[in-house]
């Protein structure tokens, strides 16, 4: 009984060294906790009131959106361009085919308005009969031989000599050049280039003896009138009619007869600006 | 003093694929080099005008495509051609004997012009080639596309052998 007794009262005298013990450490921790408890009461009484809440959000969401359409280009053009340039190469066949419809219905308004504008110029010029143009064409017509329809279609789409070339045929080498206005292209790198195509399409169909005389180019045509030792490349714009190639190569005989006869083994500079010279007296 | 004359050549520049013709042309008309190996379609026209002591030389540059051999280059290439580079690749010896089989054909479709055998890639591997080059008369250089070493010398010499 009496260890019993002992017993209870050490006890009671070791409880309360603890008690004090866990007030002194945990004091803080038990403040805060209540401060805790508060703040989270709060917390949850302000986020229960939607009306409330929202308008607390309001003004940092505003000024965090104001801020990105000020700066989205800044910060995210870069990964949106690429992403859409990497989106588009992924899917090119499925944006081909979502295109086409649209590209082919463009093309043929293009071409439909294109009609129209040539029909009213048909038209312009067939309200010229009897007028002075009509019979100089009639006349011109039957002097060449040339047809009537063909000399009319010639004057509405007027052609033009853009460039004159002639290239020695072995070497694909420029005698001589006249062009209109400066391109920045190398004369001289054209000359080969055509003379590569020319020779192509010659061995191509194994027929060396037959020459290739004309390139159709875009909105170019390029004749191209052969002689023995070298050739005349002509670039000209507009609507290529008969008439205007039989006087292109009129020029182009006459030229021939005049300044190539005896043309020397080695062309340098000065027979070069020689030859340019006349051409660009005579086109 | 006068003033000095200009003169068009036209010049070859043949060989087996990736040897390096594109990469010597572009390294001696625009002075740059790629890695990036594009096979050359047909033919690739170029020019670069050589100033030499008493006459300028306009070098119109045909570049041609790869070809199984030699004797299937199209006669209009070859028509009137004032210097012939064949090139080779330094470090694949297989590519100079391809190149050597066509060299006879060359002397005696093009007897007049500059005939030329180089060895590419000079900056991978340098050594000397065995090959019967004294005996077909015909000069060998060895270039770097990469480097430009030799280019610029290679190209200026055969101008002058040309008009010589």
């Amino acid at each position: 009984m009496i260890d019993e007794k002992t017993n209870k009262a050490h006890l009671q005298e070791q409880e309360d060294p603890l008690a004090m013990l866990k007030d002194l450490l945990l004091k803080d921790e038990l403040e805060q906790q209540k401060q805790m408890m508060q703040d989270l009461g709060t917390v949850k009484s302000v986020t229960l009131d939607e009306e409330g809440f929202e308008k607390k959000l309001q003004p940092f969401f505003q000024e965090n959106l104001d801020f990105l359409q000020e700066n989205f280009f800044d910060l995210f053009g870069d990964k949106v361009s690429t992403s859409i340039k990497m989106q588009i190469k992924q899917s090119r066949p499925e944006i081909v085919e979502a295109l086409y419809p649209i590209l082919g219905s463009m093309v043929r308004r293009y071409i439909a308005g294109e009609f129209k504008r040539l029909n009213e110029r048909i038209d312009r010029t067939v309200n010229k009969v009897f007028t002075r143009a009509f019979w100089k064409n009639r006349a011109k017509s039957f002097i060449t031989g040339v047809d009537h329809a063909d000399i009319m279609l010639d004057s509405l789409y007027e052609s033009q000599i853009e460039d004159v070339l002639i290239i020695e045929k072995k070497t694909g080498l420029l005698i001589g050049k006249y062009n209109i206005e400066e391109t920045g292209t190398d004369q001289d790198v054209i000359a080969g280039a055509l003379t590569a195509i020319k020779g192509f399409a010659e061995s191509a169909l194994g027929k060396q003896s037959v020459e290739l005389e004309q390139i159709d180019y875009g909105e170019y045509t390029i004749m191209l009138h052969n002689f023995y030792r070298y050739y005349f490349a002509v670039i000209c714009s507009g609507t290529v009619g008969h008439y205007f190639k039989l006087e292109v190569n009129d020029k182009i005989m006459d030229f021939s007869q005049q300044h190539l006869t005896g043309l020397p083994e080695q062309i340098d500079d000065s027979y070069f600006e020689k030859i340019s010279i006349e051409l660009q007296k005579s086109f | 003093m006068s003033k000095k004359i200009t003169i068009k050549r036209k010049v070859l520049v043949l060989g087996t694929f990736a040897v390096g013709k594109t990469s010597l042309v572009n390294r001696f008309v625009i002075n740059k080099f790629s890695d990036i190996y594009i096979p050359t379609i047909g033919v690739s026209i170029k020019k670069k005008t050589i100033e030499l002591d008493d006459v300028n030389v306009d070098m119109v540059i045909w570049d041609i495509a790869d070809v199984a051999t030699f004797d299937v280059i199209p006669e209009h290439y070859l028509s009137g051609a004032h210097g012939v580079l064949i090139v080779f690749d330094l470090t694949r010896p297989e590519t100079l004997k391809k190149s050597l089989e066509g060299v006879q054909n060359f002397k005696d479709s093009l007897p007049q012009s500059a005939l030329y055998i180089v060895g590419n890639k000079k900056d991978i591997l340098e050594h000397k080639v065995d090959g019967p080059m004294n005996e077909l008369g015909i000069t060998e250089v060895h270039t770097s596309a990469k480097s430009g070493e030799n280019v610029e010398e290679l190209f200026a010499e055969m101008a002058q052998k040309i008009i010589s």
